[in-house]
C-alpha cells in the first residue's frame, strides 16, 4: 500500500481497455509487486471479465411458448405484407 | 445472391439469437423483448437486406442494435433514482491516495450453477448503483466486448471520458460486490 495508489488504480483499469506504453507497464508491473492490494484489484477485475464472457454459454433456450408466439405473430405480420411499409430510418 | 425467409426466422434462428440476447441482459423478460423487436425490424427492413452475408448475420446485427438501444433505455429510466451519487474515489482513496478499503471483491470465479445465479443477480442489482454513462459504458465493454473506439463513438464520450468511466464503474462494482463474494483473508 502506498501513496500513488489511486493513480495506479487507474492505470490498472486503464490496462483492460488499451495496450499500456512501455513506461506504464514497468511502472505498473513494479507497483503491483507490491501491492497486494491493486493486484488483487487488478485479479479480480480480470476474474470478472473472463466469467462475464465465458458464462455467456449457458443461456437457456427460448421458451416454446413465446417461440410460438412469435411464430405467429411474424406470420401475421407477412400476410399483412409488411414489404410494403417504408423501411424504418435507422 | 441469398434471399430472406422470413417464415423461417424463428425457428431457424429464434433460439440463437435468443441466447445471445439473454447472454447480454441476463433478463428473460428483457431477452424476448429484444427477440421481438428484432423480427418485427427485420420484416420492416427486408428491402434493405442486399443479399450479402448470411441471414443470420444480419439478423444479428439488428438484435446488437436493439441490444444497445434496451441498454439505453434501461439505464435512462434506472439514472432517475441516482440523485446524490457519492464520488466512488473518495470512498477508497484518502486525501494522498492511499486505499481506505480493500477493493478485492472476489476470491474464485463462480462455478456452481448455483453460485453463477447468485453472481448474476448480485452483478445486475450491483449495475444499477452506478451512473448511466458508466453502466452503458461497462456493459458494452465487458457484456458486449465492443472496442474502446466503438464504444466512445455509440456513447459520444473521448478515449479519457471513457477510460474514467470504466475505472470508477469497475471501483464501484467492487465495493457493490465486496461484501458478498470475498472470503480472501486479510493480507
Amino acid at each position: 500500500m502506498g501513496k500513488s495508489c489511486q493513480k495506479y488504480a487507474k492505470l490498472v483499469s486503464e490496462s483492460l481497455d488499451r495496450p499500456l506504453n512501455l513506461v506504464e507497464k514497468i511502472k505498473l508491473r513494479i507497483h503491483l509487486w507490491m501491492c497486494a492490494y491493486c493486484s488483487g484489484f487488478l485479479r479480480n477485475a480480470q476474474k470478472l471479465r473472463s466469467f462475464l464472457q465465458e458464462d455467456q454459454e449457458v443461456s437457456p433456450p427460448l421458451p416454446p411458448q413465446k417461440q410460438q408466439e412469435l411464430k405467429k405473430l411474424v406470420q401475421k405480420n407477412i400476410e399483412e405484407g409488411t414489404d410494403s411499409n417504408p423501411p424504418p430510418d435507422e | 445472391m441469398s434471399e430472406l425467409k422470413p417464415e423461417q426466422w424463428v425457428d431457424e434462428y429464434g433460439d440463437y439469437l435468443y441466447r445471445y440476447a439473454y447472454s447480454r441482459l441476463r433478463n428473460a423478460e428483457a431477452a424476448e423483448e429484444v427477440l421481438q423487436e428484432t423480427l418485427l425490424a427485420g420484416l420492416k427492413a427486408q428491402s434493405q437486406y442486399e443479399g450479402r452475408g448470411s441471414e443470420r448475420g444480419w439478423l444479428l446485427a439488428i438484435l446488437k442494435r436493439k441490444i444497445i438501444d434496451f441498454v439505453r433505455a434501461r439505464s435512462r429510466t434506472q439514472s432517475a433514482s441516482q440523485l446524490g451519487e457519492e464520488d466512488i474515489e473518495e470512498a477508497f482513496f484518502s486525501a494522498d491516495g492511499r486505499w481506505k478499503e480493500d477493493p478485492r471483491f472476489l476470491k474464485e470465479s463462480p462455478e456452481k450453477e448455483i453460485e453463477r445465479q447468485e453472481f448474476w443477480q448480485k452483478l445486475s442489482s450491483c449495475l444499477e448503483g452506478l451512473s448511466q454513462a458508466q453502466q452503458d459504458a461497462f456493459i458494452l465493454r465487458e457484456l458486449e466486448g465492443q472496442s474502446t473506439e466503438s464504444i466512445c463513438e455509440a456513447l459520444q464520450v473521448t478515449t479519457t471520458n471513457l477510460g474514467v468511466l470504466l475505472y470508477r464503474g469497475r471501483l464501484k462494482l467492487a465495493r457493490c460486490l465486496r461484501g458478498h463474494f470475498f472470503q480472501e483473508a486479510e493480507v
